[in-house]
């Protein structure tokens, strides 16, 4: 990224330039003192007079100034650091919440999304750097101007060395500019074998299997690839550093033989002489700092391009058509094809059926022939190649984030375990969360009595997984738990893609019942593996190798479908 | 309880200076050099000066020289040692060891141990606290060379003039004062900061996670996760800006001490020169010698307050080393005639309800035992004790009649395998995610050939490469659950358990699959827990759990005939496939 822009964009006027200018004050500090300081040393020298004792207090007035500064600038880093880097986690958090479903699915996303994890640090980096750098320019201007008017020639000097030092720092920038990035993605892969090998998740395979020595070993052959390209990073920055070390060692030896000339020359006393020196000093000092602060700058100034790349990924859904209301009017699907980014065979190939309001439908079919893409199109999570997907009428891609919950609920087969309470878990779908008594109500359908809802908490209870108090459930309840929310919601269409996956038979005769009383009055979409569950349905959809090849209900299906007869019949074998 | 215990500074000390001997040591050698180097260039420095005012000898040179070198030891210091080699070296080989420690930790604790909430936050804080642990080992090693180092330097001024000496711990006070207050103000916050960045994280992956992702899209949760972790931040950073306020204060209160610390030095020098204690070249070696013995003072004081803040920062990861390990003395462990669980309760940690209630059960070798039961009745965690992951809270379990408690895990489990109902899906490649049953059997022909039976159209290969997020592709749920199978079967151990392994494969499918069970777990014991009741008639006994006891037990025709929990469980699930 370029700095302008990121100024522009991410900083604040108000708190950037009152940094800058008590950063300018500051700097000037040091080069005020200096003639002050030779003739304090002079007057020392020359057994004193009333002039020692006023310069002696003026010097330690100037030090006091720079200390309150110096605590000043601290302050206002600080804050700024504190705000800025809270405001730029909580974009990259909200943009993250909006980015277009294919894209979340995408490495780009979540490489993207740890590279900008750095940048409010880089943020500071930049403040802080910039700050530095105005404080020492104005440090070296005006010690320079000093320096200049004693002798022409030392100050010459350290221009040059400047100069060359700026020089080497923009190559040592360009030249370590990729590795870091390269460095992270080696890093990415470390660690995840690094979580095989000590995560609770893989805890039982890993001792089952032993897989601890070969994970072991790729885990270190990962990470030693990630350490030499680290190292190239470190080589190239050290041969750079190496040299301008010499450079300054150099020039320590130079700054008191260039100014031994007007010394003997009588141009200037020893005090200013040995004044000047330590200027020359603290400016060697000075040069370090400020090449610090450039790398810094340009460095940060890169990197955090990553948050902007982040930032620029494609959105959920234009802001186009709404469908505010709550109404259904049917779903259709006019040959509908659908490819995968990346695959050469379409998943879904010219797709055409209709739901009507009210009804309850089920799709069967084998895993892999494109249940779960069919639901992602329905919701218009995904847009189709060609064809469209129509609600209402309207395709349904263009559907409003935020009207999407109004229309559609979804129990999904995998489900995430949100770090929320029981209410809000439930209440999701709802624009103010159940009361107890709906959950009550609820949960006495659905056979759902979590342990945790027992406590003096109730509902409340929190299933963020840190803490010592939260209510673990099992993988059954939580299921349980996404249904309520389905059920609680008041979308007039409700899809249960595999809802019984993690439920007992028992469960499941009990969970279906309530669904049928549940969800009466509205349209369904079951999809399942167990078609003794579905048969209930008023139509079966059946879709295999990605063509719909039947739609209609389960008897006509038992006479006309093959295809459905031998599933239906396997599965019985596998029941009874 | 112990692992709360905030570990003693000398036995973290030991911990991470084991990790990395050579590298501490390493450590300490330069910091001697570069206290030589401060000594040298004060030493020069007044040189320099006297040869000046003696007129400029050839002599001039040589301190010159000397100054010159001591600028380029005090930079390989730097640049070399602490920017180059620590930190592309050092750092990254300690971080490599210390998480194999943790590795190799996780390897010793025994599963149930994991499964409390407290080990999961453990663990992950564990893993985020180590790069702290270099920097701490390192901030001992600092401070035991500054303080060799004031030492050295302060020695050499005091031969000057003992004077300097009275300046000396001024330039420390503020600073120190700063650092015990920062301290002090960190410690107050320290909980419920690090308490709001865990939330917040959790938070975060709830709404980058690729399952949330889908769900969020369509529920709106993303807008109540970002509420929440917004009032989180912000309590967070209210902490941290009243910290920062305050540290302004104590600073502008402080301010005439710290400025008389660090112009005190030119001060004095100059008051003495101006007596005529000190001449010309002894003033400039003090004011320099002084200015870096403030530099150093200062580093050391702020070391202190490094110490107390990285002490806490490194408690995590001894929190977690110190969870309790399992242990085990033989590395005996025979399965030739039966595994017998006598009077077997299991109660997970830090819960009360007992999981598994006095359960007894003989497994002969060469059986197929079927358990079925409702959601919740123990089914998998009677699965997990029988294979000896669980350890029981009472009663034993015993293989050929010898307790497991005394076997070492890596022994139980050689000849064991298993398909978990919550299996692992591997972000490596599809031949990786099979022989990762049994890496060293490297049997390519059997891999590539379990591949085809999962992937019968071709279009996925041993090497190819799975989980989006490192650019690989994504499988079906049910697809990477006959790969957890072939796993399971790809080791081939004798005796197996299949907990619900085909609850994501579709019938045609989970026909097949059944059928190659039998022939797989042909010669071997196998347990098959699963609510396809149609399945478990190809076992020789069925077991029923309910509320973690055994209920019922016998085959399938006794079973119907007493018309128990069994019956009815068959009977609900006839009735969906009744015509």
């Amino acid at each position: 990224m370029e700095l302008r822009t990121y100024l522009s964009r991410y900083i604040s006027w108000k708190e950037y330039v009152p940094y800058l200018l008590i950063a300018a004050v500051t700097g000037s500090i040091p080069a005020v003192t200096i003639n002050l300081r030779g003739d304090l040393i002079d007057g020392a020298a020359g057994g004193g007079n009333q002039g020692f004792f006023i310069g002696l207090a003026v010097f330690m007035a100037l030090s006091l100034l720079q200390t309150v500064c110096g605590a000043v600038m601290n302050r206002t880093l600080e804050r700024h650091r504190i705000r800025q880097s809270a405001r730029l986690d909580a974009a990259r958090l909200e943009k993250a919440s909006k980015i277009a479903f294919p894209v979340t699915e995408t490495e780009r996303f979540h490489s993207l999304w740890q590279s900008s994890a750095d940048a409010p640090e880089l943020d500071a980096q930049i403040f802080a750097a910039s700050g530095d750098i105005v404080n020492l320019f104005v440090k070296l201007a005006l010690s320079l101007f000093a320096l200049w008017s004693m002798d022409a020639w030392t100050a010459i000097g350290i221009i040059f060395l400047l100069t060359i030092g700026i020089l080497l720092n923009r190559t040592l920038a360009r030249k370590t500019d990729g590795f870091w990035v390269k460095y992270r993605e080696n890093m990415r892969r470390t660690n995840y074998f690094s979580s095989l090998l000590m995560q609770r998740e893989y805890a039982a395979e890993r001792k089952i299997f032993s897989f601890d020595d070969e994970i072991d070993r790729r885990y270190r052959a990962s990470f030693s690839n990630a350490k030499q390209e680290n190292a190239k990073l470190g080589r190239g920055r050290f041969q750079i550093e190496a040299v301008m070390q010499l450079l300054f060692a150099f020039y320590g030896v130079m700054i008191v033989l260039l100014l031994l000339r007007p010394l003997m020359s009588g141009t200037i006393t020893i005090g200013l002489f040995t004044s000047a020196f330590y200027a020359a000093v603290g400016l060697e000092q000075s040069c370090k700092q400020m090449y610090a602060a450039v790398y810094d700058l340009i460095g940060s100034v890169h990197r955090i391009g990553g948050l902007s790349s982040f930032l620029n990924l494609e959105e959920d859904t234009p802001a186009k058509g709404s469908f505010a209301d709550e109404t259904n009017e049917g779903i259709e699907f006019c040959d509908v094809t659908f490819t995968y980014p990346g695959m050469n065979k379409p998943v879904l190939e010219h797709i055409s059926f209709r739901l009507e309001p009210g009804r309850h439908y089920a799709l069967v079919g084998e895993n892999g022939c494109g249940k779960s893409t069919l639901v992602k199109l329905l919701v218009g999570l995904y847009q189709p190649d060609s064809g469209e997907v129509l609600v209402n009428g309207k395709p349904v891609h263009l559907l409003l984030p935020a009207d999407r919950r109004r229309l559609f609920s979804v129990v999904f087969q995998d489900f995430y375990q949100y770090p929320l309470t029981i209410r809000e878990n439930v209440s999701l779908c709802m624009d103010v969360p159940a009361d107890d008594k709906m959950l009550d109500s609820v949960f006495d359908r659905l056979d759902f009595h979590p342990m945790a809802a027992s406590r003096e908490v109730g509902y409340d209870s929190d299933l963020m997984p840190l803490y010592k108090t939260s209510a673990g459930l099992s993988g059954g309840e939580w299921q349980k738990m996404t249904v309520a929310r389905c059920v609680l919601s008041t979308a007039p269409i409700a899809i249960l893609d595999e809802p019984n996956a993690a439920l007992d038979p028992i469960a499941e005769a009990k969970v279906y019942e309530a669904y049928r009383g549940l969800l009466a009055q509205r349209m369904t979409l079951f999809i399942s593996h167990r078609l003794g569950s579905v048969r209930m349905a008023d139509e079966i959809l059946v879709l295999k190798d990605g063509a719909l090849i039947a739609k209609a209900p389960h008897e006509k299906l038992m006479v006309e479908c093959d295809y459905y007869a031998e599933l239906f019949n396997t599965q019985k074998g596998m029941y009874v | 309880m112990m692992s709360h215990e905030q570990l003693s500074a000398r036995k973290a000390l030991l911990y991470i200076f084991r990790a990395a001997p050579r590298s501490y040591v390493f450590m300490a050698l330069m910091g001697l050099l570069n206290g030589a180097s401060a000594i040298m260039s004060v030493w020069a420095t007044q040189r320099i000066f006297s040869h000046i005012q003696a007129g400029y000898g050839a002599e001039l040179f040589s301190s010159l020289a000397v100054y010159a070198a001591a600028f380029i030891l005090s930079a390989g210091y730097s640049v070399w040692y602490m920017r180059y080699h620590v930190q592309f070296f050092a750092i990254i080989d300690f971080e490599s060891n210390i998480r194999r420690m943790l590795h190799a930790k996780s390897r010793r604790i025994s599963n149930e141990d994991l499964e409390t909430p407290n080990a999961y936050a453990f663990i992950r804080q564990a893993d985020s606290s180590r790069q702290n642990l270099f920097r701490y080992g390192q901030i001992y090693v600092e401070a035991v060379m500054t303080l060799l180092q004031t030492a050295m330097v302060t020695a050499y001024i005091s031969s000057f003039n003992i004077v300097f000496l009275l300046f000396l711990p001024l330039s420390a006070i503020p600073t120190l004062l700063e650092m015990l207050y920062d301290a002090r103000l960190w410690k107050r916050g320290y909980e419920t900061v690090t308490q709001c960045q865990r939330e917040e994280t959790e938070y975060e992956k709830a709404v980058i996670d690729e399952v949330a992702c889908k769900e969020s899209r369509i529920t709106g949760a993303n807008a109540l996760l970002f509420k929440k972790w917004k009032n989180s931040r912000m309590k967070r950073d209210a902490i941290e800006n009243s910290k920062s306020k305050k540290m302004l204060i104590l600073k502008l209160s402080l301010c005439i001490l710290e400025c008389a610390g660090n112009i005190g030095g030119f001060a004095v020098s100059i008051f003495l020169f101006f007596l005529d204690h000190i001449d010309l070249p002894t003033f400039t070696a003090g004011v320099m010698a002084y200015s870096s013995l403030t530099a150093i003072l200062k580093g050391l004081t702020g070391t202190v307050g490094n110490e107390i803040q990285f002490r806490r920062m490194i408690q995590p990861y001894f929190r977690y080393w110190n969870l309790p390990e399992r242990g085990g003395e033989s590395d005996q462990c025979t399965f030739e005639k039966s595994v017998t669980l006598s009077d077997v309760s299991f109660t997970y940690p830090n819960q009360t309800g007992k999981a598994l209630d006095g359960i007894n059960l003989t497994i002969h070798k060469g059986e197929t035992i079927a358990i079925v039961g409702e959601n919740g009745a123990g089914k998998s965690t009677l699965v997990n004790v029988i294979l000896g992951l669980y350890r029981p809270s009472s009663g034993s379990v015993c293989y050929d009649g010898a307790d497991i408690s005394k076997v070492k895990e890596a022994a139980l489990h050689l000849r064991q395998s298993a398909v978990s109902q919550s299996f692992c899906r591997y972000k490596i490649t599809v031949g990786d995610n099979i022989a990762i049953g049994n890496f060293s059997k490297q049997d390519g022909k059997e891999i590539n050939q379990r591949i085809a039976g999962i992937f019968p159209n071709g279009e996925v290969g041993q090497n190819t490469l799975l989980g989006k997020e490192f650019g690989g592709r994504e499988l079906s749920g049910g697809q990477w659950q006959q790969l957890s199978c072939a796993r399971g079967f790809y080791k081939d151990g004798d005796f197996i358990v299949l907990d619900e392994p085909t609850s994501a494969i579709d019938p045609l499918r989970e026909k097949a699959i059944y059928g190659s069970f039998q022939k797989e777990l042909q010669g071997k014991t196998g347990i098959i827990v699963t609510h396809r009741l149609g399945a478990v008639k190809l076992a020789d006994r069925i077991i029923v759990c309910q509320q973690g006891r055994i209920v019922e037990n016998g085959t399938h025709q006794e079973l119907l005939a007493e018309n128990g929990i069994y019956a009815s469980l068959w009977k609900t699930q006839a009735a969906a496939f009744s015509d």
